[in-house]
């Protein structure tokens, strides 16, 4: 079992990708001091995106999730504390609780808590699986392999999980219905257009789509939608997550959907940063992959006082049935959808400025995405970038 | 890169060896074929398939540590080695080519 040690110059609470990359970055940089991850999962860091797609359509090794292989952590002399939970931090004497009675010193803090899974709040909402954790994963790939070809399943919430766990089931031969409240896909977040072009896709891979309604209680056997009975052999639900702050709103830091971080993710207290799902960075929280690993990055980079480079605008990559499916930006609004390059890229638009990109089939690089979006490049730039 | 240079046992002159810093990789175009080569922090070369078998992302332009690649898009690991996949969302490997220093001039072995 990993030794507790009583000091660690650097504290990563946390045991995702968020913690592994500032861990990883530190080192890059030469610093020699003592880091520590403390996990509160039994498992070592590994990367959520495969758990709604590879996971849940093949039984694959664990190791192949890890964000960093087992004897990384040996090699550049990282600690990990897996299976042990912080449960509160004393900002003046720079100590943080373990839950089973330890106490860690520390010089330095990040705070990567991450977010959990919202539980479906209706009568029998306890009957649906949810994903967030490798063991949730691990519930699902059985329920799928347990359930009968063909058989009906009910997908709670058409986001980004719910859209990919549909897709994976009806890519093993099961039949997913997803209900989703809004009445489009993405909770409409995305536009209309390119959830009409989702639907299409679900639709021809043999996934139903109910929109516009909500599941008001589950049983053993079925959801209901008012007095409609869907049976299933199973359901799962993915309807958004919740930044775990307490340890923050505990420790009196700043904290609003999320905890509250500038540019470099510094919290309010000078010793503790926070980066990845749980933080709110220069007025904004950012729930994908890509994210967590470059905040941890920026986060390593300023507590050794190095240059953190500019935030870069979010990139999901998620999955509809069977096509990949890149967002770069996160625009709140926008006056205009328009379909380029054979409706492989939707463009929105404010006036002539790109201000978000849905890229299908992966037909330009999310690097050269990201660079016209951050550019604020215009829809002509983007036309001579879709024909280079 | 110094000028393509078949030998009789069907290795190519790739780079010189002192064009690549330990620890990274770089892409390598030749014959038609682009290559991920690495050195590693232990001084050792190998030679990769440059696309990722996941959604063709640029190995060479990723980062190593030990004897993984990391493809700089959705994060996939390959062993620089073997081409075996160490991470997800990759599923598939890609080649591996033997690759051997002689000199200054690193050679890839492309028949595979």
């Amino acid at each position: 079992m990993d030794v507790q040690p009583q000091r660690a110059d650097v504290l990563l609470v946390g045991g995702g990708v968020a913690s592994v990359r500032c861990a990883r970055t530190l080192r890059r940089h030469g610093f020699t001091g003592s880091v520590l991850i403390v996990g509160d999962e039994d498992h070592a860091p590994y990367n959520r995106p495969p758990l709604s797609k590879e996971l849940l359509r093949d039984d694959l090794a664990d190791e192949l999730v890890l964000a960093e292989p087992e004897r990384w952590y040996g090699r550049r002399a990282v600690d990990l504390l897996t299976g042990r939970r912080v449960t509160t931090i004393d900002t003046d004497a720079r100590e943080a609780m373990l839950d089973n009675g330890g106490r860690i010193a520390f010089g330095q803090c990040l705070l990567a808590t991450g977010a959990e899974a919202r539980a479906l709040p209706i009568e029998g909402g306890a009957h649906a699986l949810l994903l967030r954790t490798l063991e949730d994963a691990r519930r699902l790939r059985a329920a799928v392999v347990a359930a009968d070809a063909g058989a009906a399943v009910t997908v709670i919430g058409g986001g980004f999980i719910g859209v990919e766990v549909a897709s994976g089931l009806a890519a093993v031969g099961l039949r997913p219905t997803i209900v989703e409240m809004a009445s489009d896909l993405w909770g409409g977040l995305l536009g209309a257009k390119l959830a009409d072009w989702g639907a299409a896709h679900l639709i021809d891979a043999g996934v139903a789509l109910c929109r516009g309604v909500a599941v008001t209680r589950l049983d053993e056997e079925s959801a209901w939608i008012g007095d409609e009975r869907l049976p299933h052999a199973f359901v799962v639900a993915g309807i958004g997550v919740r930044p775990r702050v307490e340890l923050a709103v505990d420790a009196e830091l700043e904290v609003g959907d999320g905890i509250v971080t500038d540019a470099d993710q510094r919290t309010s207290h000078p010793a503790i940063w926070a980066a990845g799902d749980v933080a709110r960075v220069d007025g904004r929280r950012v729930e994908h992959w890509h994210a967590a690993r470059d905040a941890g990055e920026r986060a390593a980079r300023s507590m050794l006082s190095l240059p953190v480079p500019p935030l870069r605008v979010p990139w999901v990559f998620s999955e509809v049935a069977g096509i990949a499916l890149d967002i770069i930006g996160q625009a709140d609004t926008w006056e205009e959808e328009r379909w380029m390059r054979d409706a492989s890229v939707l463009a929105y638009l404010d006036g002539q400025q790109v201000v978000q990109l849905a890229i299908i089939g992966s037909v330009l690089s999310p690097d050269t995405a990201r660079d016209l979006v951050e550019a604020g490049a215009s829809v002509h730039e983007l036309e001579d970038a879709l024909q280079s | 890169m110094t000028a393509l240079e078949q030998t009789a046992s069907g290795f190519v002159t790739v780079a010189r060896a002192a064009d690549i810093e330990p620890g990274t990789v770089r892409v390598i175009e030749v014959e038609g074929r682009s290559l991920c080569l690495g050195l590693t922090e232990d001084g050792e070369w190998g030679a990769i398939d440059n696309v990722c078998t996941h959604d063709g992302g640029t190995l060479g332009e990723g980062e190593l540590d030990d004897t993984g690649v990391e493809c700089p898009r959705h994060g996939a690991r390959f062993d620089l080695f073997t081409g075996r996949v160490l991470a997800l969302p990759a599923v598939r490997p890609v080649n591996a080519y033997q690759t051997v220093v002689e000199g200054d001039e690193v050679m890839v072995r492309l028949g595979t």
